[in-house]
């Protein structure tokens, strides 16, 4: 489970005091797929990584798996997975010597480690390419390799951010599957993106975030429903139409 | 800290600019340096230009190992001299007095001249001690006539050859610090500001091991690339004085001359020092946003390490080297005490106060880079 509440960051730069995250407040249930929908620059991306613990919030309270993100940083880092597209390998490492890698760091011991390869080479169907360097790999089997990463560790909580953002459609499908077949575990995922026709298929609810608020909250039927709208990109378009007339006024 | 150095051994850059390198360049440095003193040793490698005069002192040069080559007139040889086709020009003037003049033309601008000005002039000079022993035995005149002092000298210095050459002392303290940067100087910039550019280090920064952690794994890995890199520049030499190329034995007259006892105090001197090295390598490399930028703040950093190094090669020419606060000084006081255990004269205390100063700073710099690691400003900006 994965709750916030009025979370807000500020950045300072010589321009002044940007409000990146302006009091966000929600809740990701085990089992479900949480959507955080936005343009570029909404606030997604810096929301997930003060659940994520790299950065903090300048306030508010968030809580992931049951911890803290503040008090409790380590356990909540042990509990989650963090993809996105940004998130590179290194290069001059092979897949399996990336994956042993971070089971070490992850605690994991060499039995497990040895396992949880095997189970993930399996699953995302790594065999062919596990032992080249990360270097020499597609971006589709970097994907695929970033994802073995993700959920090397079993985690309970998984944030994707924008996961299949540049990627062709095969490798975005798979990256989709892999989010389904997440939930199917009972993971709790918060998945960010700025593609509605993803959000409509994998999110099971929705929060539209726009200049880093919150604008709408509910499953998709509900979001559809408050706005009159026939599809989810007409009812996110009047909700961030509304948004800005309202920061304008 | 064994991803780190999986992952810097299998770059190609850092392998060429951290190991390979110090061995390449310090061969061919030495080979160079033996080349050129091995030249200027030879005097028959030497050419004097001599204008052509009945002189039965023409030939002086030539039985004292020089090649003579003949000029026709003075003028010819100042425009050898102006074009640089001439070291000297010696011209025997008619005797006078029953002295025959010698006149040497030189250029003072060119250092090879003034090298040749000064042998041609001290064979002239040995003709002339000769003659004055002659006349004196021959009239009976006791030396103690003419040259009332009688000097004498004795070396109280190692005499078991077991200490390199003058050069190498001079040099191998100034190499062994200044590796010991610039080995690390290649993959630090890569380290942090690199994988903060490429998303790496989020990915390190979401695990569960703390940012204290990693910065303490990074800095140890870099460690030991300065370490090794230092170390290669050895190499190097100990690869000189195995392969003993010709005019080698102007350099290394004593061999490489680094006894055990001697590797064994660099290593405990080189230490500390690699320790402050990486260290501040990795704060730098931590500040910077990315590693251009990092790459800037790495060479202004070189500066604090290259001034103090560069004074090494001269300290042994200066009443500085056994100055206390010399070991205060840092790299300075690495590298003067290698060349202390260098040439025998091991200072344990010199050695403790530059090993404590290395530590101290070392714990400083490390100290500032975890601080570093652990404000998200610095850590999460890119």
């Amino acid at each position: 489970m994965v709750e916030t509440n009025g979370l807000c960051k500020e950045f300072r730069d010589k321009t002044g005091v940007k409000r990146a995250v302006d009091n966000v407040s929600f809740l990701a249930r085990e089992g479900e797929i949480f959507g955080l929908l936005g343009v570029n620059g909404a606030g997604k991306t810096t929301t997930l990584r003060i659940l994520s613990t790299v950065i903090q919030a300048t306030s508010g309270t968030a809580t992931v798996n049951g911890y803290d993100v503040v008090r409790d940083s380590q356990k909540v880092r042990a509990s989650i997975g963090f993809m996105s597209t940004s998130t590179a390998l290194y290069g001059r490492l092979t897949g399996k010597e990336t994956l042993e890698y971070f089971g070490k760091l992850y605690g994991l011991s060499q039995a497990r480690i040895t396992e949880r390869i095997a189970f993930v080479t399996e699953k995302l169907n790594l065999g062919e390419f596990i032992g080249k360097l990360c270097d020499t790999l597609s971006t589709g089997q970097k994907q695929r390799v970033n994802i073995a990463r993700t959920i090397l560790h079993d985690p309970a909580v998984l944030f994707l951010d924008e996961p299949t953002s540049g990627l062709d459609i095969v490798t975005s499908q798979a990256v989709m599957e892999f989010i389904e077949d997440s939930r199917a575990q009972g993971k709790t995922i918060v998945f960010s993106s700025h593609i509605m026709s993803e959000a409509e298929r994998l999110c099971d609810r929705i929060a539209i975030i726009h200049d880093g608020h919150i604008g709408a909250e509910g499953t998709l039927a509900e979001l559809k429903a408050s706005t009159e709208s026939e599809t989810l990109e007409q009812a996110f378009l009047k909700i961030v139409k509304y948004e800005r007339e309202l920061s304008l006024a | 800290m064994k991803k780190e150095l999986r992952e810097l051994f299998r770059d190609k850059r850092v392998r060429g600019t951290a190991f390979i390198g110090p061995i390449v360049l310090i061969f061919g440095l030495m080979f160079l340096f033996s080349s050129v003193i091995g030249g200027l040793a030879k005097p028959s490698s030497t050419k004097v230009h001599v204008i052509t005069s009945n002189s039965p002192y023409t030939a002086l040069f030539k039985t004292s190992g020089f090649q003579i080559v003949p000029v026709a007139s003075v003028e010819e040889g100042k425009k050898l001299l102006t074009d640089g086709k001439a070291r000297v020009v010696v011209e025997f003037l008619p005797v006078k007095d029953g002295v025959t003049p010698m006149k040497v033309r030189f250029d003072e601008r060119e250092q090879l001249s003034v090298i040749t000005k000064e042998r041609v002039s001290a064979v002239a000079n040995a003709v002339n001690e000769k003659q004055r022993e002659l006349f004196m035995k021959a009239s009976s005149i006791p030396a103690s006539s003419v040259a009332p002092i009688q000097v004498s000298s004795e070396n109280i210095g190692a005499k078991d050859d077991s200490n390199p050459g003058e050069l190498l002392v001079s040099l191998l303290p100034y190499l062994i610090v200044i590796w010991a940067f610039y080995g690390g100087m290649g993959s630090a910039a890569d380290m942090v500001a690199g994988e903060k550019e490429r998303a790496t280090l989020e990915t390190l920064l979401i695990t569960p091991i703390s940012r204290t952690q990693i910065a303490l794994g990074k800095t140890a890995a870099l460690g030991v690339i300065c370490l090794l890199s230092s170390l290669s520049s050895l190499v190097g030499l100990a690869l000189f004085a195995l392969i003993k190329p010709k005019g080698s034995e102007i350099m290394f007259k004593n061999g490489l001359g680094v006894t055990l006892p001697a590797f064994f105090w660099i290593l405990v001197l080189l230490l500390p020092l690699v320790a402050f090295f990486a260290s501040m390598l990795v704060a730098l490399s931590a500040y910077a946003k990315n590693s251009r930028e990092a790459q800037t703040y790495l060479g202004l950093g070189s500066f604090i390490v290259v001034m103090p190094a560069m004074f090494s090669q001269f300290i042994g020419l200066t009443d500085y080297s056994r100055a206390q606060w010399v070991n205060l000084v840092p790299v300075l006081n690495t590298a003067a005490n290698i060349r202390s255990v260098l040439i025998g004269k091991t200072d344990i205390p010199g050695i403790a106060i530059t090993v404590l100063v290395c530590s101290v700073l070392a714990a400083i710099m490390l100290r500032i880079a975890i601080v570093l690691f652990n404000r998200e400003k610095v850590l999460a900006r890119n």
